[in-house]
């Protein structure tokens, strides 16, 4: 089932394959691969790992306006998706155009350089974050203000407890608006007071921004924040439509427990 | 305005690489001291177990070790550094997009830095007080350098990423280092090894980045220089096209490893 709308094309993902190398899971070390080579010479020059299949076939057109959440159980390809969408990685075969810039998280309680202060930290993770863009000292200064950390804002950062963090990267990253702006399960680490007033904020930049590809297991967060929805399956897109089908679609085909009770 | 991937690495490096300086240094000197003290040890104890316990002959043998052993510490410890650079920044790459370069090219600013204040303070007073005094070589030195500070790169980018895939690279390369100090010319001469042994030192890439460094500081200033230029800098691009080889192979499957 496919789904798109008619306004202007913001990013297009056409015929996206990707493939792991089974051999990448097994963290051998320089010392057992040479004990391999002496023992297995021929196996280690010319043995092709095995493959495994994360993404099959993926097409599909952002439109701007999209608010696209991503469903699918764990290891369905949603976050190797984003990854490859963002730019992080590069498919096997297929093409991502985006003219613009492609702005994505994928964990808010990251700190860059502990032993410096949060604030600190704020402005290295604009730079980093925004990549091409000059965030003003007026907007991080505006998203610290809305933090609240208030004086823990100069204490080093390692100091901090997780929701800390988090309200820090949160609140940096719903400072300005993106072109196309990636969130993959991002509010699960903020407390639960912060959540609601950074999902407020949050809502703002995704109706500013062009377009967003939001990955949540929650239910609510998508149908608040999003206006259609892809279901993976395997590597696969196997519903694209609106949120409350394709919730009922995913809970049908057994996705129902990534929901809890719903 | 839409900047080029080089220059967006460039930039980032810079701003990571400021940080990370400032984190290092912050409130207290015991990071810059101590930065300073590990050649100054290594140097006054191999002065003295060289010099005066081994008595090797060498003219002028402290101007000679300090050419060899500052850059040596630099590499070594600059490339078993980097490669834990990836892997222990594991968390920052996976959060958001961040090419992988910007943080190798941070600790190598980071310790390259260092090497350079090093450089200066230790060495100097060596060249001013050696037995032959300062030589005209000495303002080539900058140009000297060149080939290590390019090879030590590639080499230092290379294990950075190896070590995301070979968990044990930090190991291997302390086994190494401690192997190749001696197997590289950095106390003695390569006038001491037998000529039946010289083609060995002549495929060790150590030698050759640190040997137009130590000539700019030895030996009068001369056109000799520009060969071993020239070799280290074969060396320093073979190096570098090896290490963007690997890179460009591995730097999609980084992220699953990671």
């Amino acid at each position: 089932m496919n789904y798109s709308s008619q306004s202007e094309v913001i990013l297009s993902a056409k015929d996206i394959y990707f493939d792991y190398q089974l051999s990448l899971y097994q963290h051998s070390g320089l010392r057992d691969s040479f004990i391999n080579m002496l023992r297995n010479p021929w196996d280690f020059l010319l043995k092709k790992p095995d493959a495994l299949p994360v993404l099959r076939g993926i097409s599909f057109d952002l439109h701007k306006g999209d608010r696209l959440g991503l469903l699918g159980l764990n290891g369905a390809g949603k976050t190797t998706l984003c990854r490859i969408l963002s730019g992080m990685m590069t498919p096997s075969t297929g093409t991502i155009t985006c003219p613009g810039n492609v702005e994505a998280i994928f964990d808010v309680a990251t700190g860059i350089m502990p032993e410096l202060t949060g604030r600190e930290n704020a402005y290295l993770l604009a730079r980093l974050f925004y990549q091409t863009r000059d965030i003003s000292t007026e907007i991080v200064e505006e998203a610290l203000e809305f933090s609240e950390l208030s004086h823990f804002l100069d204490a080093p950062f390692k100091t901090y407890s997780k929701g800390m963090q988090a309200r820090l990267v949160l609140s940096l990253i719903s400072s300005s608006p993106s072109n196309v702006l990636i969130l993959d399960e991002v509010f699960d680490g903020a407390d639960l007071f912060f959540r609601e007033k950074i999902a407020k904020r949050m809502v703002k930049k995704i109706q500013d921004s062009n377009a967003v590809i939001f990955v949540s297991h929650g239910p609510e967060q998508v149908l608040e924040l999003c206006n259609r929805v892809l279901v993976l399956k395997n590597g696969v897109i196997e519903f694209d439509g609106p949120p409350q089908e394709a919730i009922q679609f995913y809970i049908q085909s057994g996705g129902s427990r990534s929901f809890g009770n719903l | 305005m839409k900047i080029s991937e080089l220059e967006l690495i460039l930039r980032q490096s810079y701003a990571f690489c400021l940080s990370s300086l400032k984190s290092r240094y912050r409130k207290t000197f015991a990071g810059f001291v101590w930065v300073l003290l590990n050649p100054v040890l290594m140097f006054g104890v191999q002065s003295v177990v060289f010099r005066k316990i081994l008595r090797i002959q060498v003219p002028d043998f402290y101007l000679f070790l300090v050419g060899g052993l500052v850059p040596w510490i630099f590499m070594s410890q600059t490339i078993s550094m980097s490669a834990s650079t990836l892997t222990s920044n594991s968390g920052i790459l996976k959060a958001f997009r961040l090419n992988p370069a910007v943080l190798v090219n941070s600790s190598y600013f980071d310790n390259l830095f260092n090497f350079l204040i090093a450089t200066l303070i230790i060495t100097g007073p060596i060249i001013v007080y050696s037995e032959i005094g300062p030589q005209w070589g000495v303002i080539l030195a900058p140009f000297a350098l060149l080939p290590l500070i390019v090879g030590c790169y590639a080499i230092s980018s290379f294990v950075a990423i190896l070590n995301v895939f070979y968990r044990d690279t930090s190991f291997v390369l302390n086994f190494f280092f401690s192997l190749f100090f001696f197997l590289t010319p950095i106390f003695y001469p390569i006038d001491f090894v037998p000529l039946e042994y010289r083609w060995f030192i002549e495929l060790n890439p150590f030698y050759h980045l640190i040997n137009p460094y130590r000539f700019a500081l030895y030996q009068p200033i001369s056109m000799d220089l520009l060969p071993l230029w020239l070799k280290a800098f074969a060396w320093a691009l073979g190096l570098s096209v090896i290490s963007a080889l690997y890179w460009r192979k591995k730097k999609n499957e980084l992220f699953i490893s990671i």
